[in-house]
């Protein structure tokens, strides 16, 4: 392991570095966010280490698990509030680089807001984003998945998180970022028993919006443009279809303004679409 | 695809002397002619016997593979330069009228007459150019003002109206079409299921559905066709080659419909007849073209200005694969420079080197950036000073061919991963600065290179544009913006642009605007001039040494001559519709000068070079008296 990356990993092991001062470091060290990212995963770091600093930090606890979709096992991190009790659930459905430290971090905040969250890897199909061998590959191979193996994966998931008994199987609402934004609205097309889809930049499913029963919320930056500009149509298309949809835009933002470890994190903009989120997934 | 024999390639490969004298034979002509050539001439006139200005033109000689047009006067006569002997197909055109054909055995000095009547066209739409149809399409009623205006800014960016429109389709039809195009991508694959739709398209879509199936649905009314191509005055005194290029993915073969006869509509193959992207004209007058299409053979191509002969060339990459190109430009030594994709996608352009070709040694060499500078886009300009300016993704890059350094120019605005920023063309100024249009934000970048300092020239919006969008549009537009082939109503548009090398502009195609504007180099005022016809699509522009500029009009198949002494345009058609011309160069050390245009959709390359008044009345004289002296006889 590369000096300057051995020596965040201590500071931050002994709390003298928080978790983006981390990422900005291995990130620097790395070259880009995107090697960080499979660099914590490929390593192991992302789940050994950072996963229980942050859970221990955040007061939640959080495991690997594994549940079967079809002939596949879906490999996902799964956070959740201490303590007994049913919870409502959330799947959380990660960007186009697979799942990383970035996907954990925001099912460990919904966990430390009360939801049982689930995060699955929808790499898995071939062999999990840890297993890729570079940047390019995880890309190459989200590019190459089929998008309604994935949209599979996320139903099994969600017929996993009802049969948990810490979960509320009336209450399960999903959220995606980016590639996860359009798969969260389509598994609102497809499983009519989701509560609430949350969607952040992400597209419209084509087809099937008139089978959706969950309300859907999205989140669009105003700087996005091809994905932003599509929400008067969507919000047409709801309506006629006499289904709820609210979305908001959020001026001067980027596509991907929400994730705090890229470079185009807008934190006034994500402050405010967390707490609009919180809000929807508990009306 | 049909067949046809590229008689002077096997017969030079032959070598034989008969061959040698077969080109020389067959040499083609300029505006001067052959020497001792035949004379080929006549009338043209309607049906009811009135003479007819500005039809075009055209013949071809067997077994050769160019065709030389001409335009008639306003006494509807047209003269050929003298050509060589041969036997000639010769064919009449203007929009409106059936295409008249005839043959005719030429033998030099002989004077041949062929006269032409032209009747009614039995299906005008399928002649039309991009700028007829533009003048065509209904906009009685404020809808219909709004929903033309989204057609041409998402349906029209990429591809000409007359592709779209020379067909009828029912409703279903146009909605399929629509619902194709608002997801592929440039190279015209289908995307996965999750790439969202292009928003303008996506919003209009019912509108537009309505718009098409009311003007070219199967009930649709007849056409009330307004025709803005047909070229008079000065405009009729061009002589233009035009040559063909074997494509570079079917060996031996040429598309079957080229765009020569216009009754048969703007060409629609895909792959097969395209990527003759941009050209140059060296100082011996040959012709230079580079290849922006994934194939398995050409990076550039030479075409012999005098035999047609074109010779392919390729640049391979690390992994065997040819390189594309996009861009090329001559400078002031005559050297020729030209950008080389990364490689291996075989997608358009893209980022890589930056080449050098020595046209008469044929020396090419390469210049790769190093890492951690910009890659060498596809767009290539030289300043004043014999510095090469080409594009990179977010700005431009200068390159010294004295010390082998590349200087990086990065756009001030941010560019978001759907390339909003992205640079488009570029040009550079005779004091040694660089250009670069950010198409889709309507700025010019602009790089001071003494003190290295970036700035930002901004086209104004379209006000009358403004005024016909509905105050939803005003938030769609908010959250849409602009993209290079999906605009907002008031986008201008900056393409590709010219750099005047030794005056103070540099002047820029305003696509969307219809515009030609000019920027001031030492002011960085923008001046805008309208083009002479209206949605003709001024794409890209090169400036002569009497700082005259040439603008190649995609949408209306011609060129534009613009003299900012006068503020004066002239517009030359050229004789292929359909042509989809991306590119134009210039020739100028003979006055007038000679302008080459690619043809990208249909794999020609014209050659415009131009007859003065003068000489075609004193040709004309020397005809006449001629007659009247065999009649006298």
């Amino acid at each position: 392991m590369n000096e300057e990356i051995a020596g965040s990993i201590h500071r931050y092991r002994h709390g003298l570095i928080d978790r983006r001062e981390l990422l900005r470091s291995v990130i620097a060290a790395t070259g880009s966010y995107t090697a960080a990212h499979l660099f914590l995963e490929s390593s192991g770091l992302a789940a050994t280490l950072i996963s229980q600093v942050e859970t221990q930090a955040a007061n939640v606890d959080a495991e690997t698990v594994r549940y079967p979709s079809g002939s596949v096992q879906v490999e996902a991190y799964l956070a959740k509030p201490k303590g007994g009790g049913k919870h409502p659930g959330i799947i959380v459905i990660h960007e186009n680089r697979g799942l990383n430290e970035h996907t954990r971090d925001v099912a460990r905040r919904f966990a430390a807001e009360g939801f049982v969250a689930l995060a699955p890897d929808l790499l898995s199909r071939v062999g999990g984003t840890a297993s890729m061998s570079s940047p390019e590959a995880a890309i190459r191979a989200i590019g190459q998945l089929p998008a309604f193996d994935s949209v599979t994966d996320l139903k099994a998931g969600f017929a996993f998180l009802g049969a948990r008994p810490e979960v509320d199987a009336a209450r399960i609402a999903s959220i995606g970022f980016c590639w996860g934004g359009w798969r969260s609205f389509m598994l609102a097309t497809e499983e009519p028993k989701l509560s609430r889809a949350v969607v952040f930049y992400g597209s419209t499913p084509a087809a099937g919006l008139d089978k959706i029963q969950a309300p859907v919320l999205a989140h669009y930056g105003q700087l996005d443009h091809r994905l932003t500009g599509n929400a008067i149509f969507t919000e047409k298309t709801m309506k006629q279809s006499g289904k709820k949809f609210t979305y908001h835009v959020y001026p001067n933002a980027y596509h991907a303004f929400f994730n705090d470890t890229g470079p185009r994190h807008d934190p006034e903009a994500s402050k405010l679409a967390w707490a609009r989120t919180l809000e929807f997934l508990r009306s | 695809m049909k067949l046809r024999a590229t008689i002077y390639v096997l017969l030079l490969a032959a070598g034989s002397l008969l061959a040698v004298r077969e080109v020389s034979a067959q040499a083609i002509p300029g505006p001067a002619g052959i020497p001792g050539g035949a004379i080929l001439t006549g009338t043209i006139r309607t049906a009811t016997g009135q003479p007819m200005e500005g039809v075009t033109v055209s013949v071809r000689a067997e077994g050769t593979s160019y065709t030389t047009s001409v335009f008639t006067d306003e006494e509807g006569v047209y003269v050929f330069p003298p050509l060589s002997s041969g036997t000639y197909r010769a064919w009449a055109q203007a929009v409106g009228f059936a295409t008249s054909r005839a043959q005719a055995a030429l033998a030099g000095p002989a004077v041949s007459r062929q006269d032409f009547t032209l009747g009614p066209a039995k299906d005008i739409a399928r002649q039309m150019t991009g700028a007829d149809w533009f003048a065509s399409l209904p906009e009685a009623t404020l809808q219909d003002r709004r929903i033309k205006h989204v057609f041409k800014t998402s349906c029209t960016g990429c591809h000409q109206p007359s592709y779209v429109l020379q067909n009828r389709f029912d409703r279903t039809g146009w909605v399929a079409i629509l619902d194709f195009m608002k997801v592929i991508n440039l190279a015209g694959a289908l995307p996965g299921a999750d790439r969202a739709p292009l928003p303008i398209i996506e919003y209009h879509r019912e509108n537009l559905a309505d718009y098409l199936t009311k003007v070219r649905g199967p009930n649709a009314g007849a056409l009330k066709p307004v025709i803005v191509s047909r070229p008079k005055g000065e405009a009729t005194l061009a002589v233009i080659t035009e040559y063909d290029i074997e494509p570079a993915s079917t060996p031996g073969e040429f598309p079957a419909q080229d765009g020569s006869d216009w009754s048969e509509g703007t060409p629609t193959s895909l792959a097969f007849t395209r990527g003759t992207h941009d050209v140059e004209i060296d100082h011996s007058g040959n012709i230079w073209v580079v290849d922006s299409f994934g194939n398995p053979r050409r990076t550039y191509a030479k075409i012999d200005a005098k035999t047609g002969e074109v010779t392919t060339y390729k640049s391979v990459d690390a992994r065997g694969n040819v390189r594309n190109s996009h861009g090329i430009r001559r400078d002031q030594k005559g050297n020729l420079w030209f950008n080389l994709s990364a490689g291996g996608d075989g997608a358009e352009g893209g980022q890589g080197s930056l080449a050098r070709l020595d046209p008469a040694t044929e020396k090419l060499e390469v210049y790769t950036p190093p890492a951690g500078v910009s890659g060498v886009g596809g767009a290539i300009d030289v300043d004043g000073k014999g510095k090469i300016w080409a594009s990179t993704r977010m700005g431009a890059i200068q390159f010294d061919p004295d010390t082998g350094k590349f200087t990086d120019f990065k756009s001030l605005v941010f560019t978001n991963a759907d390339g909003v920023g992205t640079t488009y063309g570029v040009a550079a100024d005779s004091q040694g600065n660089g250009y670069w249009a950010e198409m889709s934000l309507d700025i010019v970048g602009r790089a001071d290179f003494a003190s290295g300092k970036v700035s930002e020239i901004k086209m104004p919006p379209r006000k009358e544009r403004m005024e016909i969008v509905t105050e939803e549009e005003r938030r769609l537009y908010s959250m849409t913006g602009s993209e290079w082939n999906s605009a907002m109503p008031w986008a201008q548009g900056p393409r590709r642009m010219g750099g005047d090398r030794t005056g103070n502009a540099v002047w820029v195609g305003n696509w969307w605007g219809e515009n030609l504007a000019k920027i001031d180099t030492r002011t960085s005022k923008v001046t805008m001039y309208p083009v002479p016809s209206k949605d003709s699509g001024p794409y890209a522009a090169v400036v002569d040494k009497n700082h005259v500029v040439w603008v190649n009009m995609m949408n209306n198949d011609s060129v534009g001559r613009f003299d900012p002494a006068t503020e004066k345009w002239t517009e030359y058609m050229l004789p292929t519709h359909g042509a989809e011309t991306r590119h134009i160069a210039v020739l100028d050390r003979s006055y007038p000068p000679t302008v080459v245009v690619p043809y990208w959709r249909s794999s020609k390359v014209a050659r415009l070079q131009f007859r003065t008044k003068q000489e075609l009345q004193e040709l004309k004289n020397q005809l006449r008296s001629q007659r009247l002296q065999a009649q006298a006889r």
